[in-house]
């Protein structure tokens, strides 16, 4: 049995708006996607969290099959999507079906630009982090090109040769069965610059909520590495402090705070072609935001309270809470300061080599993630992976993660 | 005949016959060069493009691609095939590049001098073919091939962040197409050879519509471009060379 997660109306709408283009008759229609299967296998690790805690699912057995159906109605008018299929293997839960991407674009005069639907916001310049974009879903840390999730938008846009205005409806994507709420909105612009090979764009964005973003970011080509720099200020963020679950009174309800203040949050990096055959991407990022010092270690004692409390007592109230400390563990964004690195070199004719390499430079901890891929044809890649975490101190962020090593093979087939 | 008709025969006979001798022994080598981009490709423009590599003796790679350019404003690239490349953007604007691949990744920004798809081309040799922009050119000599007279035109590089020091052409006399072009290192060496052939009426005039690049350090690896179509089209929106259409 296929379970359909769609979360919100939205499909419906825009293949209600798609039935006037089709009518139309269209230029095209173009089916493309790939199949994948994914084989691995991991040796967990006790930690205060478990592996069904920690479902990483892009690290376990499992079969995808990626859809992306695109239409072009005409010059003005084109309808693009993204949906996934995923079918875990050995545990054999039934298989869900994903609409990631669907949204068409109406071009209402060569300048003026009409988006709507589920998309990813795609501004700024940065690889892994986003600082200015507090809207869309953070990448998948382990690999940042796998599929993304689309948020609902609405963008009207200008697009001039040097500057390019844009003004924005969208919200924040929600949690599964999870209804979409209008008070989860957000309004925004961007508007974008380029004058002689230096690229920058400034952004805003507010909620009903009063969550805020202002956001600033440039890009230049500086000896042939490419650099951008990307901040922002947030105001009133979602994220969670908790308190020291030992001051906790019995029955305390009140277990986290939020923070009105502004925080800056920033992303710094580069690429660059280091030969013919290889390629490097390097972001730094700050969020002070994040956790450090006490208030990591709060969060810790946090998980641990409650997960004890929650196996000891039957109260819900335990249980819940354990699952809301749980959600805020989220390695890659959860601390301060962290690096990253991929690095690509292509071997020779069909090999390619590259690792992928994160740490969190307020404790040390991070992963790296070596692969191989073989191209057996244009259309079939076959890649191995293996994902390391590493740490000095077992409560460290990825310290955390019940996961000693993961090895997996992947066969890509497009069609 | 008194020497009064004399003359004027003389004048007539020079203005009638030689005008296209005289015309093109004085073109500059920086008006052939104006005279090669007009052979090669029209002021605004769309067409499709393969491009096979060949990686060794027994493997090809065939990538197939729809190209929009207008001169001084931009080049957009999109791939349609193979599979794991169809909706691969390229934008060329400046001396900039950038690719997107759409619902995936923002536009990313790469260095011009990267090799374009694993190619022996790097992504300026597809995407500006205007020398005269920057490089000095000199006309070296005119030289006989096949009977046919060739100019022989050297250009040095007269803005530090192009690919290549010193490119070599080889330009057919009558119809200002290049036979050949020859791209060398800053020591000299010769690093690339582009060979241009199948000469084809295309958007309106001759051009030719295979070219092959080898580069030399390796025998067996070289790239072949083939225009399958192309045509000149004077409508096309400046927006669409904005980094807003590789977010579409």
């Amino acid at each position: 049995m296929i379970k359909v997660v769609t979360k919100f109306n939205l499909l419906t709408i825009i293949y209600l708006l798609l039935i006037p283009s089709i009518l139309h008759g269209s230029n095209s229609l173009i089916v493309h996607g790939n199949v994948e299967w994914d084989l691995g296998i991991s040796k967990p690790r006790d930690t205060i969290l478990n592996v069904e805690e920690i479902r990483l699912e892009e690290l376990e057995d499992c079969l995808w099959c990626f859809v992306n159906p695109e239409i072009t109605a005409s010059d003005e008018f084109g309808f693009y999507s993204k949906v996934r299929l995923q079918k875990p293997l050995i545990r054999n839960t039934s298989a869900s079906l994903y609409v990631d991407q669907a949204y068409f674009n109406y071009n209402v005069d060569p300048q003026i630009s009409l988006l709507a639907g589920k998309k990813r916001l795609p501004w700024g310049y940065s690889y892994l982090w986003s600082p200015s974009l507090i809207l869309n879903p953070q990448r998948y840390i382990f690999e940042p090109e796998r599929y993304l999730e689309g948020i609902p938008l609405f963008v009207l846009g200008y697009s001039g040769t040097v500057i390019s205005p844009k003004l924005l409806w969208a919200a924040r994507a929600p949690k599964q069965e999870e209804e979409l709420k209008l008070e989860n909105s957000y309004l925004g612009f961007q508007i974008d610059g380029y004058f002689s090979g230096l690229e920058l764009f400034l952004n805003g964005l507010a909620s009903s909520k009063k969550e805020k973003s202002v956001g600033l970011g440039i890009r230049k080509d500086v000896l042939g590495f490419i650099v951008h720099i990307e901040g922002s200020a947030v105001k009133n963020s979602q994220r969670r402090y908790f308190y020291d679950p030992s001051i906790l009174d019995k029955g305390d309800q009140i277990y986290y705070t939020k923070n009105q203040n502004w925080y800056p949050v920033l992303t710094a990096g580069f690429n660059r072609m280091l030969s013919e055959d290889s390629f490097l991407i390097f972001e730094y990022f700050y969020d002070r935001r994040g956790f450090q010092g006490r208030e990591f270690d709060n969060f810790v004692n946090s998980l641990t309270y409650f997960k004890d409390k929650s196996t000891q007592s039957s109260d819900d109230y335990y249980t819940q809470s354990f699952s809301e400390v749980l959600e805020a563990y989220t390695p890659g964004t959860i601390r301060r300061n962290y690096a990253y690195l991929a690095y690509s070199h292509r071997l020779k004719k069909d090999w390619n080599f590259g690792l992928r390499a994160l740490t969190s430079l307020d404790d040390g901890s991070g992963f790296i993630y070596p692969f191989i891929s073989f191209s057996a044809t244009a259309n079939c890649l076959i890649e191995m992976e293996n994902c390391v975490p590493f740490y000095a101190e077992p409560n460290s962020e990825f310290g955390l993660l019940p996961l000693e090593w993961s090895t997996m093979m992947k066969i890509k087939i497009f069609f | 005949m008194t020497y009064r008709f004399k003359y004027l025969f003389l004048i007539i006979m020079l203005v009638l016959i030689f005008p296209k001798i005289i015309f093109s022994e004085t073109l500059t080598a920086s008006q052939i060069l104006n005279k090669v981009d007009e052979s090669l490709f029209p002021d605004s423009l769309i067409m499709e493009m393969k491009m096979i590599n060949h990686e060794s003796s027994k493997r090809e790679t065939e990538f197939i691609y729809q190209v929009k350019a207008i001169k001084d404003v931009g080049t957009l690239l999109i791939f349609k095939s193979p599979a794991s490349e169809i909706g691969k953007k390229f934008l060329l604007k400046d001396r900039n590049i950038w690719m997107a691949i759409p619902g995936v990744s923002n536009p990313m920004r790469l260095s011009i001098r990267q090799n374009f798809m694993n190619s022996s081309f790097s992504n300026n040799d597809l995407m500006d073919t205007e020398y005269n922009d920057d490089y000095v050119p000199v006309l070296d000599d005119i030289i006989k091939l096949e009977g046919k007279d060739y100019y022989r035109i050297i250009c040095k590089a007269k803005n530090p962040k192009v690919t290549y020091n010193k490119v070599v052409m080889i330009i057919g006399k009558d119809n200002f197409i290049p036979r050949r072009i020859e791209y060398h290192t800053r020591s000299g060496k010769l690093l690339k050879t582009l060979t241009l052939s199948d000469i084809k009426q295309l958007a309106g005039r001759p051009r030719p519509t295979k070219m092959v690049m080898r580069n030399q350090m390796e025998e067996d690896v070289y790239t072949t471009v083939i225009i399958e179509s192309m045509e000149e089209k004077k409508n096309l929106p400046k927006s669409i060379f904005t980094l807003d259409s590789l977010r579409k």
